[in-house]
């Protein structure tokens, strides 16, 4: 006799370890992209430092340049969501295929996905940004 | 020189340490997988001569006849030592307790021949004797059976003489789905469950004379055995050989890592990329200065050069203690799987991973240092000329094999190396377009909506007007995020296909090995108690013989990962079982199921295991059903949703291949999938008769 309930329990842990480990590793690949979008942003720090002190000089408040850097990282993060998100339907239907098993999505984990997607370069970017911004006015002018 | 770009590293020590994180996850995982395998391969290697319980086995469906027992004697020369052992399934009962599946073997005094058989009381096989058992611990701790407590199988009563805690020849990772129940070969007649139909494993193995070298005289006589004993139902393996059968199952599994190792490697290269060269534009102006003061083209280059390759080996470096740390933590869990695994730095992994950097920041900046370098001095503040395609071509294809090599050393196979990369850059080149045509969308935006705020409008357009490092950071976080998604969605998909809910119809209990007698008692039984239909399938052991008339054994060593494969589907023992249609979980994707009656000798073949096993619509194949030859040609090719818990099988055939039932030794059995009614586990068990 073979209980197959059991069997089948047995089965689903094991699994479950495995794929929390995939998942664990697929996270850490998301950090690489917070650490690129953190650096790139922190290397860019002289043309940002100009557009900021640019923007200033014509009359922006500090509020406002640090609201056109959110809207720039906001957009990037709501894109990189979007394209994440379609990639993932092509992606994740062929590895179900591979897989032989059904192509689903939990949804809700999907949204908090694209959320997240949203807010980390939002997050990462106004921290790595926030030197150029600070820069003073007239030295950032004078070296342009 | 030297000095010089110590100190242009040094005051550039932020953007060497954002290089160097760029490389250090993807390294660091591609490390830790190395050292996770490498101490697996240790460890297997180690216990090799354990994992068979000696040097030389001959293992068999059937009792061993005259040719095998002379084939024995003759190997048996003064030194060596040989035993014997029976296994098979049964149920198990004790007073008071519902019956319940081991794994019951039988075995002489002298096993195991090679490792140690642990058990509490200590003493081993010494604690076995007529009417004394010796059970896994999993026993005890499943249904408190202790030393000392009487257990019935078949006809006769047992005695638990003690716990088993190791078992040598018990698997790598010690995980079975019956827990283990020794008795004592002299045992074995009185028990009667070695009656007709049963499936019972005979084997005989041997230990080489101590002055022997165990590889080559296990070799000799692994192939003396073979030219000896030619018939395909039986197995002859050397310790040697359980060692690729493992290694190549943890390869297999350590692929998944491997990838995603791989793709973290490729967003931090992108990021890696974008950010040298954002720091050699800016330093365009150092190298014009330099050359003013008289510094030579090529000299300027090397000096950049060394710059981005010590970048990537700083990355490779980091890469490399993360890796080592991750593997450490991984081998410091491995025992609560039952796996001891010793984690030692692996230079040589360390130094893959310094070279996969170093290549990879040299391959993906080069063009561009020489590019700059070769500028006249007074051109410094024009814009940069285009890289050289040849080098521009040299550093990618540098790059490219760096990371197909890291694939291949992982994957152990090339043709899976090959096809792992391809699979990575076709995922790339799908977020590389889909990352382009969201920058697209975000330009017509902005220039669309006044309705938004400057700052608004402002920001959407900087980030159009930043084309290189926008589509960088978008490549680099859309990969992360898809990645995490696909994931997601796969575990999804397996978790329903293995949930309960889908299950529903689906039976939670099976009998297997119901003999013909006890057929209607069981259906019957299964009937009173099923919340449903009640399938029962006939089941025969067999061997796959011949296919279009050749041996499927003793074909020279296998090529490759795929052909061990091959070879192990085809000379593995197979439930068979015989039917007049497909059953509902299964669907007929090529040729032509037989018709209810059909006189023709047919079989219809499971599609993953016809392209495993290397067969076609229209093969011959062969079987040897417990000592009877049955040929079928292949008509039809079946998809089975497994996760149906069907009684399903890999090959059917039609009925007219089914053995006589007065056939001594062919009777087939039966296997059924009740389902019963909730709450299923006390009743299941009250629905099993003893299996035999």
């Amino acid at each position: 006799m073979i209980d197959a309930a059991a069997l089948l329990t047995r089965a689903r842990e094991t699994l479950n370890l495995l794929l929390a480990a995939i998942g664990a590793l697929a996270g850490f690949c998301v950090v690489v992209g917070a650490v690129v979008t953190a650096g790139l942003v922190a290397l860019g720090r002289d043309e940002r430092a100009a557009d900021a002190a640019l923007e200033r000089a014509l009359g922006w408040t500090a509020a406002e340049t640090a609201r056109a850097d959110a809207a720039e990282l906001a957009a990037l993060g709501a894109l990189a969501g979007a394209s994440a998100a379609a990639a993932a339907v092509g992606l994740g239907w062929a590895v179900a295929r591979r897989l032989a098993v059904p192509f689903a999505a939990d949804w809700r984990e999907v949204l908090a996905l694209f959320v997240a997607a949203a807010v980390l370069p939002v997050a990462v970017g106004l921290v790595a940004g926030a030197p150029a911004r600070r820069a003073a006015v007239m030295d950032a002018l004078r070296r342009e | 020189m030297r000095r010089l770009a110590w100190r242009l590293a040094w005051r550039q020590w932020p953007r060497f340490l954002f290089f160097a994180a760029c490389l250090s996850l993807g390294t660091g995982f591609l490390v830790a997988v190395a050292h996770l395998l490498s101490a697996t391969d240790r460890a297997v290697a180690a216990r090799a001569r354990d994992l068979l319980a000696g040097d030389v086995q001959v293992s068999s469906g059937r009792p061993f006849g005259a040719r095998e027992e002379a084939a024995f004697s003759s190997a048996l020369v003064p030194g060596r030592a040989a035993t014997r052992a029976t296994s098979f399934a049964s149920m198990l009962s004790s007073a008071g307790r519902a019956p319940f599946l081991v794994s019951v073997k039988a075995v002489a005094p002298a096993y195991p021949l090679r490792g140690a058989l642990v058990t509490e009381p200590k003493g081993g096989t010494a604690l076995l004797g007529p009417g004394m058992a010796l059970a896994e611990r999993a026993i005890a701790l499943q249904h408190g059976i202790k030393p000392g407590d009487k257990v019935r199988l078949g006809a006769i009563e047992l005695t638990v003489a003690g716990l088993i805690d190791k078992e040598p020849d018990r698997g790598f990772a010690a995980f079975a789905f019956a827990p283990r129940l020794m008795i004592a070969a002299e045992d074995l007649p009185r028990t009667k469950l070695l009656g007709l139909g049963a499936r019972t494993r005979f084997t005989w193995t041997l230990r080489l004379a101590d002055a022997e070298d165990p590889a080559a005289a296990s070799a000799a006589l692994k192939k003396s055995l073979e030219a000896a004993l030619p018939e395909p139902h039986l197995s002859i393996e050397s310790w040697a050989d359980s060692e690729p059968t493992i290694r190549d199952g943890l390869r297999r599994s350590a692929l998944f890592f491997t990838v995603l190792s791989l793709a973290a490697l490729l967003l931090g290269g992108a990021g890696l990329r974008a950010g040298l060269t954002l720091f050699l534009d800016a330093q365009a102006e150092t190298m014009g200065l330099l050359r003013c003061l008289g510094a030579s083209a090529a000299e300027v280059e090397r000096l950049y050069s060394a710059l981005c390759v010590g970048a990537g080996l700083l990355g490779g470096l980091g890469g490399s203690l993360l890796g080592w740390g991750v593997a450490a933590l991984a081998g410091s869990q491995a025992p609560r799987f039952g796996v001891e695994l010793l984690v030692r730095p692996d230079a040589a992994a360390f130094l893959e991973a310094l070279g996969l950097s170093a290549a990879l920041a040299w391959g993906l900046s080069a063009a561009r240092v020489r590019a700059l370098a070769a500028r006249a001095p007074l051109d410094a503040l024009r814009s940069a000329p285009p890289a050289p395609r040849g080098l521009l071509i040299a550093g990618w294809a540098a790059a490219a094999a760096a990371v197909l090599l890291a694939a291949w050393r992982r994957s152990g196979s090339a043709e899976d190396a090959l096809k792992l990369s391809l699979a990575l850059a076709g995922g790339a080149l799908v977020v590389e377009l889909l990352s382009r045509a969201a920058l697209l969308g975000a330009e017509k935006l902005a220039s669309r909506s006044a309705s938004l705020s400057l700052p608004v409008r402002h920001g959407l357009r900087r980030l159009v007007r930043r084309p290189a490092s926008s589509r960088v950071m978008l490549f680099t976080l859309a990969g992360g995020f898809a990645l995490l998604a696909v994931v997601g969605t796969a575990r999804e998909g397996l978790s329903r296909s293995l949930a309960p809910s889908r299950a529903d119809n689906a039976p939670d209990l099976f009998l297997v090995d119901v003999q013909s007698a006890q057929l209607e008692r069981a259906r019957a039984l299964a009937g009173r108690r099923s919340r449903g239909e009640t399938v029962f399938a006939p089941l025969v052991r067999a061997r796959l013989t011949l296919i279009d008339g050749r041996p499927v054994r003793r074909e020279g060593a296998p090529r490759g990962a795929d052909e061990r494969e091959r070879g192990r589907l085809r000379a593995r023992e197979y439930n068979l079982t015989y039917a007049d249609a497909p059953n509902p979980s299964e669907t007929i994707v090529a040729g032509k199921f037989w018709a209810p009656g059909a006189g023709r000798a047919e079989a219809s073949v499971e599609k993953g295991f016809l392209e495993r096993a290397g067969l076609k619509l229209g093969s011959r194949l062969t079987f040897d059903v417990q000592g009877r030859e049955v040929e079928a040609a292949v008509t039809s090719v079946r998809e089975v949703e497994w996760a149906a818990m069907r009684p399903n099988f890999f090959v059917t055939l039609s009925p007219t291949c089914s053995p006589p039932r007065r056939r001594p030794g062919s009777a087939p059995s039966a296997r059924a999938a009740p389902r019963t009614p909730p709450p299923c586990a006390p009743t299941s068990r009250a629905l099993c008769p003893t299996s035999r």
